[in-house]
């Protein structure tokens, strides 16, 4: 006679988010990915010529953690869906999976904290040259809220965008696909092209300082427009609004639901852009400084 | 419904496209062992994956265990923990122990105590006799090994139902005798799709032929057996019309079916005969069970 009466639906989610962690945790991608970053953290921080712009630069973050991840995510997912196939019908949903896969977002996050934290501390310690991004107004918690939104919030990012990618476009080699095309949009969007400069923002990683190419000094800093805090923001929303994509995958659930909260997530998606489009500097700044270089 | 029926089919149906894979079927499954046979493509694979909750009928109402998997998620959901199902071709995950395998499939069965799964884990491993090798990869593991591993992760929870689509696929004699033992010691109701007319003979209580998406015969094993007694001869020549011919091993022809020739004896009929014969009517044939 059946055992199977153990639907305590708590324990089961919570048993299911363990097991992701745990499978996050021993992907190679993911261990790879984080060890590098802790390899880039520390040279930087024990390399004085570089321990200011290392510590403020979130494009290690943002690359090794949530570039990786949309890989690791789309992995995972397709590895929880083969063995929800190969059960054939299972009592636990796939939107359940989805969100304990969700939860495994914690992992690359936790990763993503720690180097935050050792930048901030890396930036207080060692603060930017007076030729570097702290001009024209420019306080701690500007850098923090950048730092934040490249490091931390692409470690959300990526691996959601990856979830998304294993519910609607579980084929081979999509997910090295589109992080390819991640890294060349950003390129463009990164800032250091005028022409994308006063919407780059709509991008979900972006630059919000640097040396941007000053016309005869091209290391000079700049800090280009667009509010870092509003962007985080605007990020989050579209972190819920990706997860929320990939929920409505579920091909048994009801989703009429779920139909309105991605339509209010993208409709506070839109209103956060706009407001991190206009709000913060109105027009790049430039450091009076020269470079020195 | 009355207490020993766990599947209750009424008027199920099921298309792919213009493809009517399974006709209105009505049929009601109670405990024991039900072989299901019929040719490749005839419907089995569907009727399976309905009963398994895994493909939604055209039209009809399935009931499992009480709760009519054709009404919404909840019901459909309170029906799947009371079935175990071996779809008939598996994909493993990639990177996974066979161990690591039954854990994840055992808390996607709800199982989300990790001290009570780890010996349910250990108990179905043991079941098929993979219980020395959950340490290792599933992608190390032989076909066979694969095998019982798909089958240890429908056992998990002891299912009331255990469907099983064609289980015995790449298991050596040794393995699929002790198969047999295995379910034919179970509880609940075994639901078994199998081209092997030996694991039919040998293990099932009853048989459903199934064969162009309609039920052609629905009986015991002796039922079935009896459609071909007095039509399988062994003689010097062949039977004129026979369905299948073969030398035995004493020197004579085997004919199943057609006109006997002259001095020809009729023997004992297998599942395999009946079958035979069952599959070249052209008519529905029912057995003593409705």
């Amino acid at each position: 006679m059946s055992t199977t009466t153990n639907a305590d639906a708590g324990s089961t989610t919570r048993a299911l988010v363990r097991k992701e962690i745990t499978h996050y945790l021993r992907h190679p991608v993911f261990i790879v990915g984080a060890l590098l970053l802790a390899a880039v953290s520390w040279l930087g921080a024990t390399s004085p010529d570089d321990r200011a712009s290392t510590s403020m630069d979130g494009l290690a973050p943002g690359a090794l953690l949530g570039l990786l991840g949309i890989v690791v995510m789309a992995s995972l997912t397709k590895r929880s869906d083969r063995a929800a196939e190969a059960a054939g019908a299972v009592s636990v949903s796939q939107r359940t999976r989805t969100l304990a896969l969700a939860g495994a977002v914690v992992v690359p996050v936790t990763c993503a904290l720690a180097w935050f934290v050792s930048a901030v501390i890396g930036f207080q310690e060692h603060p930017p040259a007076p030729d570097g991004v702290q001009f024209g107004g420019v306080d701690d918690s500007y850098i923090y809220a950048t730092m934040f939104a490249q490091g931390v919030m692409a470690a959300v990012g990526g691996p959601l965008l990856g979830l998304m990618i294993g519910r609607w476009l579980p084929r081979r080699g999509v997910a090295p696909v589109v992080m390819v095309l991640m890294v060349l949009v950003t390129i463009v969007m990164q800032g250091i092209f005028e022409w994308t400069r006063s919407w780059r923002v709509v991008w979900p990683w972006t630059h919000f300082y640097g040396a941007m190419g000053v016309p005869g000094d091209s290391d000079r800093f700049m800090v280009l427009t667009g509010s870092p805090f509003l962007y985080v923001g605007y990020l989050v929303a579209l972190c819920a609004l990706g997860l929320l994509i990939a929920l409505l995958r579920d091909p048994e659930a009801d989703r009429r639901g779920l139909v309105r909260a991605t339509v209010a997530v993208a409709a506070a998606a839109v209103v956060l852009l706009v407001l991190t489009i206009v709000g913060g500097y109105d027009h790049t700044l430039v450091n009076p400084l020269s470079s020195g270089r | 419904m009355t207490g020993s029926e766990i599947a209750v089919l009424e008027g199920v149906a099921r298309s792919f496209g213009r493809t009517k894979a399974l006709h209105p079927l009505d049929l009601t499954i109670g405990r024991g062992v039900v072989g299901l046979l019929g040719p490749n493509g005839a419907g089995k694979t569907t009727m399976l994956r309905l009963l398994a909750t895994s493909l939604p009928p055209s039209s009809g109402r399935i009931t499992v265990a009480g709760h009519d998997v054709t009404a919404d998620v909840a019901q459909r959901t309170a029906a799947r923990r009371h079935i175990g199902y071996l779809p008939q071709e598996v994909s493993f995950p990639r990177g996974m122990t066979a161990a690591g395998f039954l854990d994840y499939v055992a808390v996607l069965k709800e199982w989300g105590a990790a001290e009570r799964r780890r010996l349910e884990v250990q108990r179905v491993l043991g079941l098929v006799q993979l219980s020395e090798l959950g340490t290792k990869r599933v992608s190390a593991l032989s076909g066979g090994q694969r095998r019982r591993l798909a089958i240890a992760q429908a056992l998990i929870g002891s299912p009331d139902l255990l469907v099983l689509d064609e289980p015995t696929t790449g298991l050596d004699p040794e393995q699929r005798a002790s198969l047999r033992g295995l379910l034919g010691g179970l509880p609940g109701t075994v639901l078994i799709s199998t081209h092997q007319t030996e694991d039919v003979s040998a293990l099932c209580d009853r048989v459903l032929v199934i064969n162009a998406g309609s039920l052609r015969f629905d009986g015991s094993v002796t039922e079935l057996v009896g459609l071909a007694t007095g039509r399988v001869h062994v003689g010097r020549d062949a039977s004129q019309g026979a369905l299948s011919t073969w030398r035995t091993g004493t020197g004579g022809i085997r004919s199943v079916g057609g006109r006997p020739a002259p001095g020809a004896v009729p023997v004992d009929p297998s599942v395999e005969d009946a079958y035979l014969l069952l599959r070249a009517a052209q008519q529905p044939t029912t057995g003593a069970r409705p």
